[in-house]
């Protein structure tokens, strides 16, 4: 029993990890900030980012192959689907002050609306497990590093998305009003802030950026209606890492969680036999020791929502 | 005033007709036919497509019955086992104890069969599945009955000649950690190391991940260790299939040894996209799956499915509708009682004309005719040619 | 000339509790009133179903002659009616700028397809940024501009409170103890920039008081609830002297 990785084995998982964290992260950004804004864990973000990369989808079947023009399509897509199911779901139940575990319950639902009626489109159209027409090429190659074109859209492309997020949100009136609604919805309305107007607001942010990681996501993988509920867990366990408030906590817990399934488990499985299958067991392990050694548990993490609004 | 005459004949005809037709309906007897499939999860256009041979045979019967003045019918009653084995004990429940049915075609896949085993043998409800070939339910003396598709301890053995045939000193396998993805590799191993097979390394993945890059690192560098002459063996389901063949795409290790896979690989879906096509002709990708042989029924049931959903069946469509009907036939010997049908049915199977082969049932209820083409992938990713095929019973491969 | 403000048989019950009971007042432009009364006799209730931050039970509430009765609290701010708060109300993780610039509305910077290009919207910002700075010169709190809001002493925080309101440029201020918690000598302080917004800006007030030596001093109007009713209403010296508010109201 040896106790390392072969160095092809440590160059290619970490290279995965980069990669599949940047994807992470674009997506649990939008959780944490659903979470923090509208202090509702949303389930169905998963669903935006798999309309997203089915948008992609039609729009190369179609012909167009400008990946400018697949990545908005998927923006606009994510974005009008999480609009929608916060219109017609998720804001009357708010104004029926209907308990968090409800809206928990009713973010469910939602997914699974969505998720279904991607079932029904794709089985009408037949478009199970396509894959976005852009070629996969080696883009560089050193020794046991193998660097695709993917990976150089994937994490450039994730990497400026948080980037411009951090900012709009640190540095813009939008986000101040946004940190605001964070940090005292009440107090928001009484000095004038739109509050419904910036809700929706941030729902179209944060369902294009769960669009656009679909898409990549879907470079990734296969599409398929159940893609995004696939990687859920292991979004929202880097968003509680995150402690479902802090932006670059949120961040670094995407590539814990992507570090966890790539290279942890490949180390486990060399040097101790561990079975690959256990991959998505991970961020249900790390789920169950975030929220054990803050026995707070989440209503403590709602009160930290307000740490976004600095 | 004319009109008013129409409209009142009108009623008055379609009054009789609603009494004859309750008259007619009472003296009727209705067996029902329950179907569980997955129509969600990533098997739901299969579970889909299955439905519909399933409605075809029962159409079809039910139109013959009436022209020979029967008085039996066919209904059927389904329900969705969301490709889960809990979701199939509860499709199972929910048809039993909402029509009574006594016999159930279905489920698809090996896990789906044994998590509604339970209440099927409790219960003395019948099970005639149409493709779970998965060796862990070939259990002798109990409800389940597997008509057509072989157990897989049969093709295993191909995977396994065929492995050795290629020189391969030994293998990586890469399997989907379920009752048959692990029933799979277990013979496989099993199979390859007793005509002289090397090492074998196996890695499962879990059944729900669409996302495939750490395993396909673990294939790769396990290939690596063994050097030149290993050959990988692929047992995927859809989906992942195409999602671990896109991240294999640029790895040096496994773009350039050859390349053993089930059916899931062979899809539509992977061929459509140019570097599937591609990786899989330059592994000199082939797959062993049940025959492509035709017997006499195969065009007709092509034309009838075609002449009533104006589409294709599609890939083992005509399975289910061979199981819907052994099932039907032998309710009609037996009666509608799940006992009766139990001890008939591998009568009525081994009688029974396919619409690919012929139904033939050994021991523990499972198909016992196991015939396989061999088929490899165009030089070009076009398509997949027949090179051979494997006669099961016999253990012989036969190339073109 | 009909009143800014005008309060029409307002009530509101919380369950079995009517905590406003047929309240009718007015509050002409330009004018300072005070709202006094014991604690519970729903003074601040009366605030909040004006500001559109508590549903009314029946009523109707005026403002310019607009029905506002049923607006809610944005709505209302946008009208020209800003309110401060008991305890201070603010972004405390905010700075004082910041606190500021969130009433200001409907700039490009709000809306997300401008909000990332920064060239777009920072001119606007900047103009706002000035109109900020002009307000805390009159509060004095100018060299705070960049502090964190939860670093200022509590008086500094009415005085902020007071200073975003301005921000929204209301017609009509409604103050809910302006100076509690605040040391007397800045209490009276507070009362002169309030004064000096009515004479220099002609804002209109509604303030709920309990020092009522300082209020006195600086009222036009004095209304007196007790129990969610009106107990009585009229010029500072009439209250001052009534035999029943001071009964009430000092228990004497």
């Amino acid at each position: 029993m040896g106790d390392n990785l072969p160095p092809a084995l440590l160059t290619t998982s970490l290279v995965n990890t980069i990669q599949i964290g940047s994807l992470y992260a674009l997506m649990a950004l939008g959780i944490t900030l659903t979470f923090s804004v509208m202090k509702l864990p949303n389930f169905a973000h998963a669903e935006y980012a798999t309309a997203g990369a089915y948008a992609a989808l039609i729009v190369s079947l179609s012909g167009v192959l400008n990946p400018l023009v697949i990545m908005i399509a998927a923006f606009v897509v994510g974005a009008l689907s999480a609009l929608i199911s916060h219109l017609a779901v998720f804001k009357p139940l708010e104004r029926r002050d209907v308990s968090f575990y409800t809206l928990i319950l009713a973010s469910f639902a939602v997914g699974l609306i969505i998720r279904y009626i991607l079932f029904t489109m794709a089985d009408y159209f037949n478009l199970f497990d396509l894959r976005i027409a852009i070629p996969l090429r080696v883009l560089f190659r050193e020794g046991t590093l193998i660097l695709s074109n993917l990976f150089a859209w994937v994490v450039p492309t994730s990497l400026v998305l948080v980037f411009i997020l951090t900012l709009l949100l640190n540095r813009s009136p939008l986000g101040r009003e946004m940190r605001a609604l964070a940090n005292n919805v009440n107090l928001a309305r009484v000095i004038g802030i739109p509050v419904e107007r910036v809700k929706n607001y941030t729902w179209l942010l944060v369902g294009g950026l769960a669009g656009v990681a679909g898409a990549l996501w879907g470079l990734q993988t296969a599409v398929h209606p159940l893609m995004g509920w696939g990687a859920i867990i292991s979004v929202f366990a880097a968003a509680i890492l995150g402690g479902l408030s802090s932006f670059s906590g949120t961040i670094l817990g995407a590539y814990v969680v992507a570090f966890s399934e790539n290279t942890v488990i490949l180390f486990l499985n060399v040097n101790y036999g561990v079975d690959l299958a256990y991959k998505p067991a991970i961020p249900f392990i790390i789920i169950i020791v975030v929220l054990l050694f803050r026995p707070q548990g989440l209503t403590k993490l709602i009160r930290r929502a307000g740490d976004l609004g600095r | 005033m004319t009109r008013r005459i129409v409209y009142v004949l009108l009623i008055v005809a379609m009054t009789t007709m609603l009494g004859a037709t309750a008259t007619a309906q009472d003296d009727m007897e209705i067996y029902v036919l329950g179907v569980a499939l997955p129509f969600t999860g990533s098997f739901g256009t299969f579970g889909q497509d299955f439905e519909r041979g399933i409605d075809l045979a029962v159409a079809q019967m039910n139109g013959e019955l009436e022209a020979a003045g029967s008085a039996i019918r066919f209904e059927t009653a389904s329900a969705d086992t969301e490709q889960t084995p809990e979701g199939a004990a509860r499709a199972l429940q929910t048809i039993v104890q909402t029509t009574g049915a006594q016999v159930v075609v279905g489920p698809l896949t090996t896990s789906e069969v044994l998590g509604a085993k339970q209440f099927a043998d409790e219960n003395g409800v019948i099970i005639v599945a149409m493709a779970s070939s998965g060796p862990a339910a070939s259990i002798p003396g109990d409800n389940i009955f597997r008509v057509i598709y072989p157990p897989d301890t049969f093709s295993s053995k191909a995977f396994a000649s065929i492995a050795l045939e290629r020189g391969h000193q030994n293998m990586v396998v890469l399997y989907v950690d379920d009752p048959f993805g692990n029933g799979m590799n277990e013979q496989f191993i099993k199979n390859y190391q007793a005509s002289g097979g090397g090492e074998v390394a196996s890695f499962g993945y879990a059944p729900q991940s669409t996302e495939l890059s750490a395993e396909a690192a673990a294939v790769s560098a396990a290939l690596a260790g063994f050097g030149e002459d290993a050959g990988f063996f692929c047992v995927c389901f859809p989906g992942a299939a195409e999602a671990f063949v896109q991240v294999s795409q640029i790895d040096p290790i496994l773009t350039s040894v050859q390349w053993l896979g089930n059916e899931a690989m062979t899809s539509d879906e992977m061929l459509a996209d140019p570097g599937h096509a591609q990786t899989l002709a330059n592994a000199d990708f082939v797959t062993v799956s049940q025959s492509a042989d035709s017997t006499p029924l195969t065009p007709i049931f092509h034309a009838d499915f075609v002449a009533m959903f104006d589409k294709e069946p599609g890939i083992f469509t005509n399975y289910a509708f061979d199981a819907a009907n052994i099932a039907m036939l032998t309710m009609l010997a037996a009666g509608n009682d799940g006992a009766a049908v139990k001890s008939m049915l591998p009568f009525i199977s081994n009688h029974y004309i396919g619409t690919a082969v012929q139904a033939f049932l050994d021991e523990n209820g499972d198909q016992a005719i196991a015939s396989y083409g061999i088929r490899q992938v165009a030089e070009d990713g076009s398509g997949f040619v027949l090179i051979g095929s494997y006669d099961g019973n016999t253990d012989t491969i036969t190339y073109k | 000339m009909t009143p800014l403000l005008e309060m029409k048989n307002l009530r509101k019950d919380f369950g079995g509790l009517r905590a406003v009971d047929n309240v009718s007042l007015q509050v002409p432009e330009g004018a300072i009133i005070g709202l006094i009364g014991p604690n519970g006799s729903g003074k601040s209730t009366l605030i909040n179903l004006i500001a559109g931050s508590t549903d009314l039970s029946s009523g109707q509430v005026l403002f310019a002659s607009q029905d506002i009765s049923d607006l809610p609290a944005d709505e209302v701010f946008k009208l020209g009616i800003a309110r401060g708060y008991q305890e201070p109300a603010l972004y405390f993780k905010m700075t004082v700028l910041d606190n500021l610039l969130l009433p200001v509305k409907d700039q490009r910077g709000e809306r997300p397809w401008y909000a990332p290009w920064r060239r777009s919207w920072q001119h606007e910002e900047a103009a706002h940024a000035e109109a900020a700075v002009q307000v805390l010169e009159q509060v004095q709190l100018l060299h705070h501009y960049d502090t964190l809001a939860s670093d200022l002493s509590g008086g500094q925080m009415k005085l902020l409170e007071i200073a975003r309101c301005l921000m929204g440029k209301p017609q009509l201020l409604l103050l809910d103890e302006p100076t509690a918690g605040v040391a007397p000598k800045l209490a009276y302080e507070i009362f002169q920039q309030i004064a000096r917004l009515r004479d220099d800006f002609g804002i209109t007030l509604l303030i709920v008081e309990h020092r009522l030596e300082i209020l006195f001093d600086f009222a036009d109007y004095v209304y007196v609830m007790h129990l969610g009713k009106l107990l009585a209403q009229g010029a500072v010296d009439e209250i001052a002297n009534d035999a029943i508010v001071r009964e009430v109201y000092f228990g004497d």
